[in-house]
């Protein structure tokens, strides 16, 4: 049964993609996708509640691509594969209304937008690392479409950016496979960790690590790599938005995920990496959130640093290995429950801008005042990133955290840099606080400046609005009852995750774990007034943005390097190795054959002058020309071939 | 005799054209599509009928023949050009309207592929020499055809180089005759493994033999006449010289690599790692250029620079996985070069303009034509789903095998790099062409007629077909490549 229906889950939006040549109605377009849409999410949601049945069964498609593709349903992938599922019938049912205003190149739009959903369920499906990267690669660049689609400046300098990431990411992805499979002998993710456990530590598989590692991580918006996401997530449309901050940075996740759990498991070393950029992204990311001034910027850097959250749980998984439950529970959930929350949050930014065509904070400001219904969803996803006690992403980032404390109480010694790296985890939290408050407040709170002309019964249709409410209702349900919700869920990936599954039940609710929370809030709201109200929102310019954005690592060092640096180096030893016969050339006829002129033509292409043509012309010429030289090259075989003769006779 | 039919009908049958004098449109196009579509029926008769027939011609003094033998890379190479040929010539017949005097356009083109051929086909070092000068001369008469002074100029530093590099080759050649080895190639090569004080001296001699030989293949370092001879010669010409001309340079190689000195005499030598190195240079070098040029079709004649030495490359692994990604890349790069120049052409054709930065904008204007430039892009890029990712992955396996030490490895990262700067200098432009900024884009439609849609489709399909469903190219260069070790 599976044999047929997972190639075909994955296939099938990638065929899809030729629809929109065929279905020019655009409404008819957009059901059939909603369709397709809601049919996987249903075949997800029934494989993952089933997936222990599933569990050893691989599906090889062995034609395809030469080597074939294979896939397996695992506990974190099809739960992943779920989560992609409801971002896309979430989004899906958006872009009907939210491309209402500008249908240009919407054809096209769909068409990669149905691809990227095929390639996405691709990689979460998949067997081995080969099919991983294939997936992987169509994704990148099918979304690149994505990205792009508005083709104003901005979009195409995100596209740039993007597209980079893409190409480089892509081929590092693809040399780090190269170099595991021939030091492990396989890519079989569920293997992995038994084939390269001989060769932890040693430099190759570090190397082949660090490479598969920097084209996932480059997609998962990692520090240092994070450039493109900021500016890719405002640039994209809302729905595209929501699509990339919600599941394609989750496959950048997933192969971090496989590659310090499965190829390096349980190296130090490398667990120590993941947990030192983790933190950087956590922290960098929560910082430039909290002085964005740009709505889906905001949400975009609050992306990035959510990742680091969720990389923090991956390396304190391999920190703790076995005993790693906690952590690895926090990973996953905050995967989805972010999953869940950008949903909501980045189709509210969709609904505020197709409303208003901005979304500076300083022109959609109030916007949402008199608008009840996405007021109360906008909130009920905010408290949920913010780690409100009720909501999900409280859940998620307790287990984070409690994986942290779990680590320091096991090891009484040498943890000094573990308790900084507790205090920044909730300072972060507290930044996420104080961002959120800030964005509720500036569009649901404030009076507008400008005078927004909607009807506040009309600014949205009903289907987005069955879609967030639904969203939220979850994102409440999970935060209320986590221990029948996403309690099971966890387990479900236990074994990917490679640790024990918890056999107690974390008591949530208990004191310790909610002062780590208030911790957090408190924090948050000393940030929100003391810094945001102080210093980030003027009397006169509203709100301010005082960093320059200008100053980016991807500005100052990467593009430099990539696009002036090393082309130069590299095209200037080029350019020596391209003319050095064509110079040899010359200096052999200027030494040897004085009398020969080689015109600079020859070396350059540029037309003859009259003076040359004249020469050319004259009788002398004819000892320069092709035909005689031709003539005293077959001179010279003849006289071998009387040599050959000769020496013929001779034996 | 019939199986030679490949060989020498194409010649009279092309020659024959300047006598013919066809004024009308019509009556050429049934002339060379007739002649070509016959020829393609012909060299599949003649490579699956006849296959592993041997034929000598001529018979001169001093054991010199003139001998044919189909065998399978034989097969291998004829049947590519004899199949893209045609699509080329049908995309000409519209294209040559503009550059005039078709007849005599016609005749060499339609002749140069009977001595690609004969290349194909030959037995032995004498008859390969003498097909390898042959059509470096025919299609000499390509490159010079619009007779301006630069295309002149271009010309002429084509055929030197190609004379020069035979002639290399030909010190090989009369280096093989002097050792009294047999010069009809045979597989696993004719030189014993004991060779004792020999070795320094053929080393040096397949050194320079493949050298000679590889600057058909545009090898560094005699590559310099590809990027002056492209952007001279009409479209369809450079299509056919980069995408398939260059192809007999690796032919030549394989046959002096395996059919004369034998794979495993060179194992190891530094001949073999003299070659690799200057293929890894050649590879570095050619997408680093392209990656700066600015002229279309010079661009993409250093990009033919760098992808054929990803063959070579393969072909001086010496192992079986590399030879079979050698000859998948053969195949995949004959495609994607061929889509490459000819959508060039296209654009040439219709906008008379030649810089990169005039495509910019142009997807509103051109959907098919960049469409099929996408595709052919990604697939040099080695995107998955398209070929070029299935030869770049059996180079890979090839580079990564035991025994090829660390110039596999330096050689395999070269690739990625150079696949990287790929993607800098063909996705960006499909990037700058689709996506431009809105109210840039160009609005006129320039898309050209059938004649030239029909053939990029019929490739661009094939591209793609090959990156999904592969297997057969496979298991044909595999069964090649572990034939010939």
């Amino acid at each position: 049964m599976i044999n047929f229906l997972l190639p075909i889950m994955v296939f099938a939006p990638i065929l899809f993609g030729f629809a929109p040549l065929f279905i020019k109605d655009l409404k008819k377009l957009n059901l059939s996708i909603v369709a397709l849409c809601i049919v996987e999410l249903a075949l997800c949601g029934w494989l993952f509640a089933t997936n222990h049945h599933y569990e050893g069964m691989i599906v090889a498609v062995e034609w395809f691509s030469g080597l074939g593709v294979q896939f397996e349903i695992n506990g974190l992938g099809i739960l992943q594969a779920l989560a992609t599922s409801v971002i896309w019938v979430g989004s899906s049912v958006f872009s009907d209304e939210y491309f209402d205003h500008d249908k240009t190149y919407l054809h096209r739009y769909y068409a990669f937008y149905c691809v990227t959903f095929g390639a996405t369920l691709g990689i979460f499906l998949a067997y081995d690392l080969f099919t991983v990267f294939v997936f992987f690669e169509v994704m990148s660049f099918a979304s690149y479409a994505l990205v792009a689609h508005n083709q104003d400046d901005d979009s195409i300098a995100a596209g740039n950016s993007y597209l980079t990431v893409a190409v480089l990411g892509g081929l590092v992805v693809l040399m780090g496979i190269f170099m595991l499979n021939s030091i492990a002998g396989t890519l079989v993710i569920s293997q992995l960790q038994a084939a390269c456990a001989p060769y932890v530590g040693t430099p190759a598989l570090y190397a082949a690590g660090f490479m598969v590692f920097f084209g996932f991580a480059a997609k998962a918006g990692m520090f240092p790599l994070h450039g493109w996401l900021p500016k890719a997530h405002p640039a994209a449309p809302a729905p595209a938005s929501a699509a990339l901050s919600g599941i394609l940075i989750k496959a950048g996740v997933y192969g971090v995920i496989v590659v310090t759990l499965k190829i390096l498991s349980g190296n130090h070393e490398w667990a120590m990496l993941m947990l030192i950029l983790g933190v950087l992204t956590m922290f960098v990311g929560a910082v430039f959130a909290l002085m964005s001034i740009n709505l889906k910027e905001t949400l975009a850097y609050s992306s990035m640093s959510q990742i680091g959250f969720i990389i923090i749980g991956v390396a304190m998984t391999s920190l703790l290995g076995d005993h790693g439950a906690i952590p690895a529970y926090g990973t996953v959930l905050h995967m989805i429950n972010h999953t869940l929350i950008k949903l909501v949050l980045f189709t509210s930014a969709g609904v505020v801008y197709q409303n208003t065509h901005s979304l500076d904070l300083n022109k959609v400001q109030g916007f949402g005042k008199d608008k009840t219904f996405l007021k109360v969803v906008f909130a009920i996803a905010a408290m949920g990133i913010m780690g409100i006690p009720g909501f999900n992403g409280y859940i998620s980032k307790t287990l984070l955290h409690e994986g942290i404390v779990e680590y320091i109480h096991l090891h009484h010694t040498g943890v000094e840099l573990f308790k900084i790296i507790e205090a920044i985890f909730l300072l972060s939290g507290g930044f996420t606080v104080a961002y959120m408050t800030k964005l509720f407040i500036c569009i649901f709170v404030k009076d507008p400046v400008v005078t927004h002309h909607k009807n506040p019964h009309d600014y949205m249709s009903k289907r987005t609005a069955v879609v967030l409410g639904t969203v939220a209702t979850v994102i409440s349900v999970f935060g209320l009852f986590p221990h029948a919700t996403l309690d099971k869920i966890a387990a479900q990936t236990a074994h990917f995750m490679g640790v024990h599954p918890l056999d107690h039940s974390v008591h949530y609710f208990n004191f310790t774990n909610l002062k780590g929370g208030l911790i957090s809030i408190t924090i948050g709201v000393i940030l929100y007034i003391g810094v945001v109200r102080n210093m980030l929102i003027k009397q006169d310019r509203g709100y301010i943005n005082p960093y320059n954005k200008s100053w980016t690592v991807e500005n100052k060092i990467f593009r430099p390097v990539l696009f002036t640096v090393l082309p130069f180096v590299g095209g200037f030893f080029s350019r020596i190795l391209d003319v050095s016969m064509d110079v040899a050339v010359f200096v052999i006829n200027r030494l040897f054959c004085k009398s020969v002129e080689v015109p600079d033509t020859f070396l350059y292409g540029k037309p003859e002058t009259e003076a040359d043509i004249a020469r050319r012309n004259s009788k002398v010429h004819i000892t320069r020309s092709l035909a005689y030289s031709l003539l005293l090259f077959g001179l010279g075989l003849i006289v071998t071939l009387i040599y050959l003769l000769v020496a013929e006779f001779r034996i | 005799m019939f199986t030679l039919f490949p060989v020498f009908f194409p010649v009279l049958a092309g020659l024959a054209m300047l006598d013919l004098k066809i004024s009308k449109f019509k009556d050429r196009e049934k002339y060379i599509m007739g002649v070509l579509g016959l020829n393609f029926v012909l060299t599949l008769v003649s490579n699956f009928l006849f296959a592993d027939t041997h034929l000598t011609f001529a018979k001169f003094a001093g054991g010199i023949e003139i001998a044919f033998h189909i065998d399978s890379v034989a097969v291998f190479f004829s049947t590519i050009f004899a199949f893209i040929w045609p699509l080329v010539g049908y995309f000409s017949l519209e294209y040559m309207k503009h550059e005039g005097e078709e007849n005599r356009f016609f005749a060499y083109f339609i002749a140069s592929l009977g001595g690609l051929t004969g290349v194909a086909y030959a037995d032995n070092l004498v008859t390969l020499y003498l097909f390898f000068e042959a059509m470096s001369l025919l299609s000499y008469v390509l490159v010079v055809h619009s007779r301006t002074n630069e295309s002149l100029l271009a010309g002429r530093k084509y055929i030197y180089y190609s004379l020069f590099g035979a002639s290399l080759g030909l010190i090989g050649i009369f280096y093989f005759y002097s050792t009294g080895w047999d010069t009809a190639f045979t597989r696993g090569g004719v030189v014993p493994m004991e060779l004792g004080g020999r070795m320094p001296m053929l080393s040096l001699m397949v050194v320079l033999a493949v050298i000679g030989f590889g600057c058909k293949g545009g090898m560094f370092p005699l590559h310099a006449w590809l990027p002056t001879a492209h952007p001279q010669a009409p479209a369809p010409a450079s299509s056919v010289l980069s995408g398939l001309i260059t192809k007999a340079g690796v032919i030549a190689i394989i046959r002096i690599v395996y059919f004369t000195v034998g794979a495993d005499v060179l194992r190891g030598t530094s001949a073999q790692y003299i070659l690799l190195t200057l293929s890894i240079v050649t590879i570095f070098m050619g997408s680093m250029l392209a990656y700066k040029e600015k002229v279309v079709k010079k661009r993409l004649a250093y990009s033919t620079v760098s992808q054929v030495s990803y063959v070579i490359f393969g072909l001086m692994l010496l192992n079986t996985a590399g030879v079979t990604g050698a000859l998948l890349q053969v195949a995949f790069h004959a495609l994607a070069k061929n889509v490459l120049f000819l959508t060039a052409g296209a654009f040439i054709y219709k906008t008379g303009k030649t810089l990169v930065s005039d495509m910019y904008a142009m997807g509103k204007s051109m959907p098919k034509t960049l469409a099929c430039f996408t595709v052919a892009g990604l697939s040099l890029v080695g995107v998955p789903m398209t070929a070029g990712f299935v030869s770049k992955w059996y180079l890979a396996q090839g580079a990564l095998q035991q025994g090829s030490g660390i110039i596999g490895f330096i050689g395999i990262a070269t690739i990625m790099v150079s696949a990287l700067l790929t993607g800098g200098y063909l996705v960006t432009v499909t990037a700058k062409a689709f996506f431009a900024k809105r109210g840039d884009e160009v609005q006129e439609s320039f898309e050209p007629n059938n004649y030239m849609i029909i053939p990029l489709a019929v490739l661009t399909v094939l591209i793609v077909l090959f990156g999904i469903f592969p297997t057969p190219v496979i298991a044909v260069a595999s069964a090649i490549a572990q034939h010939i070790i």
